[in-house]
């Protein structure tokens, strides 16, 4: 069974095209990174792949179920399945670590609270951070507060995890805690995971198959050493860390957006 | 694209995702209970600087009023003028512009936030409907909240204003409340004032929680976005009371 499949997927907006003609496929218990410099369309392709975006050719599907037909109702079952672990964290920050993680619980399932409060412990435990449910997201550490979102992902116990850049902002000794915790709670839970990020190092330790997107195209896939080892200049400017701003389409628009983001 | 077609694009943009909050109708306990929250926590915001400006708008209008009216030998009409102006004008407009300033802030901001905070998609990812949870319980609570506080802020301004009458200018209680109930109609005054702060109310909570979901996601964005809704809402306020002002002495 096909988790996720894009077949001949392109996002075209505002005369832009953002992705063109994408096709992949991922299979249950596969765990797929997806790579590229900022603004290739990585960012893109998870808006199309969580049902945010629709293509404007091409399809999309997700279990099996092409996300251009299906309504918001059925959208909504469907991602009862995924679980995401954000770029911010996205923490709520008035909630308590408990709060964060009972939160989908309690929404979802009909559970007495002692239940739940066993099944946050559960989460909290897997991520290593037992006794931390009174404290509030302010008072975390930045490893802490990831591994916080990531027992809010696994929550409602996910057959398909989807990182958005997990490795963003941590120190070293973090990431590799991070990637150790990844790679426990993927064999603990089941879970097909896609990590979307720009660091190639990271995800080679991680993920099965790597796919590199580039100017909105897929330019690369396979294995991590396959890709590393690609004859391809693009890919191999890209792992070498050679600046992609100016060999994109429209690199001045991409600086000064970029620019803008770093603002918030 | 000119500015009168980006302001109709902009126009569209903000009505469609008005019909899609109020499309959010709540399904399940908690989000009613989401209601009550915020009715509480809004509505609290709010009653005491509500309360407050009620009292001292209802004395200044009286001091105001009795003076003119004594000069043509009416004071005795004291009660009725000060209802008839708070009940249709000062009170509906008053609280909508106090609580675009209060709460109207609030709400871009706290919505903007999670915006750029990513806990709009981070909702929509654990399969519940943000639009449900968080937007049509702020919605509904302000719709709701701006006619109770205008309700309250004219019992205010009727109390401050019998007391200056009966304890500062000598006018007797019975004069001052004969003199109100005469003048003052249900249909006509009442009813017009509570109508203009339901419809003021919608607009307040339309303007901050579009200001606040499309905000731009920078610092500076969300600034922007915040001072906008509360300069929006308060001009609409006033443009539409003049609309409403001169069809209800065309229709009614």
């Amino acid at each position: 069974m096909n988790l996720v499949q894009f077949e001949k997927a392109s996002l075209t907006v505002s005369g832009k095209a953002l992705l063109k003609n994408i096709n992949f496929a991922m299979s249950k218990g596969e765990h797929v990174g997806i790579i590229g410099p900022s603004g290739a369309g990585k960012s893109t392709f998870l808006n199309l792949l969580l049902g945010f975006m629709l293509p404007t050719e091409g399809t999309v599907r997700l279990f099996e179920e092409d996300l251009s037909v299906i309504d918001q109702a059925r959208l909504e079952d469907l991602r009862m399945d995924l679980g995401m672990l954000f770029q911010t964290n996205a923490l709520f920050s008035e909630w308590s670590v408990y709060e964060n993680i009972a939160f989908p619980i309690r929404y979802h399932h009909g559970l007495s609270e002692d239940v739940i409060a066993g099944m946050v412990k559960m989460k909290l435990d897997a991520v290593g951070l037992r006794g931390a449910e009174e404290l509030m997201p302010e008072q975390l550490s930045g490893g802490m507060a990831r591994r916080v979102a990531l027992a809010r992902a696994v929550a409602l116990d996910p057959k398909f995890l989807v990182y958005d850049e997990p490795f963003t902002g941590q120190d070293p000794v973090t990431k590799s805690n991070l990637k150790q915790l990844m790679m426990k709670l993927h064999r603990q839970y089941e879970v097909s995971s896609l990590i979307v990020s720009h660091d190639i190092q990271d995800l080679s330790e991680i993920v099965d198959t790597m796919v590199v997107i580039w100017d909105g195209e897929i330019v690369a896939s396979g294995s991590a050493e396959s890709v590393m080892q690609t004859t391809n200049p693009k890919v191999r400017d890209f792992i070498l860390g050679q600046s992609p701003l100016e060999q994109l389409d429209g690199g001045e628009d991409l600086k000064e957006e970029m620019l803008r983001s770093e603002d918030v | 694209m000119s500015n009168f077609v980006t302001t109709l694009v902009r126009f569209g943009e903000s009505f469609r995702f008005l019909l899609r909050i109020l499309g959010a109708f709540p399904r399940r306990r908690e989000h009613f209970r989401s209601v009550v929250r915020q009715i509480y926590a809004l509505g609290n915001q709010t009653l005491l600087i509500i309360l407050v400006a009620g009292g001292f708008i209802g004395m200044v209008i009286t001091l105001q009023g009795y003076m003119s009216l004594e000069q043509y030998g009416a004071s005795s009409e004291i009660g009725g003028l000060t209802a008839y102006s708070i009940y249709r004008e000062l009170g509906p407009v008053v609280t909508g512009l106090l609580f675009a300033g209060r709460v109207g802030s609030l709400l871009a901001s706290e919505v903007g936030l999670m915006q750029i905070n990513q806990q709009f998609t981070c909702l929509e990812m654990m399969a519940i409907n943000a639009n449900r949870l968080v937007l049509f319980p702020r919605m509904m609570a302000v719709i709701i909240s701006v006619p109770v506080l205008n309700i309250l802020f004219c019992l205010s301004s009727v109390l401050s204003s019998y007391l200056i009458c009966t304890k500062a200018l000598g006018v007797s209680a019975g004069v001052y409340w004969n003199s109100l109930e005469y003048s003052t109609l249900f249909m006509g005054d009442v009813l017009h004032g509570v109508t203009k702060s339901f419809i003021f109310g919608s607009i307040i909570g339309w303007v901050a929680l579009y200001q606040g979901m499309y905000t731009e996601k920078t610092r500076i964005g969300l600034a922007k976005a915040t001072t906008t809704a509360v300069v929006s809402s308060s001009l609409y306020i006033l443009a539409i009371d003049y609309v409403f002002t001169a069809l209800a002495r065309s229709f009614l």
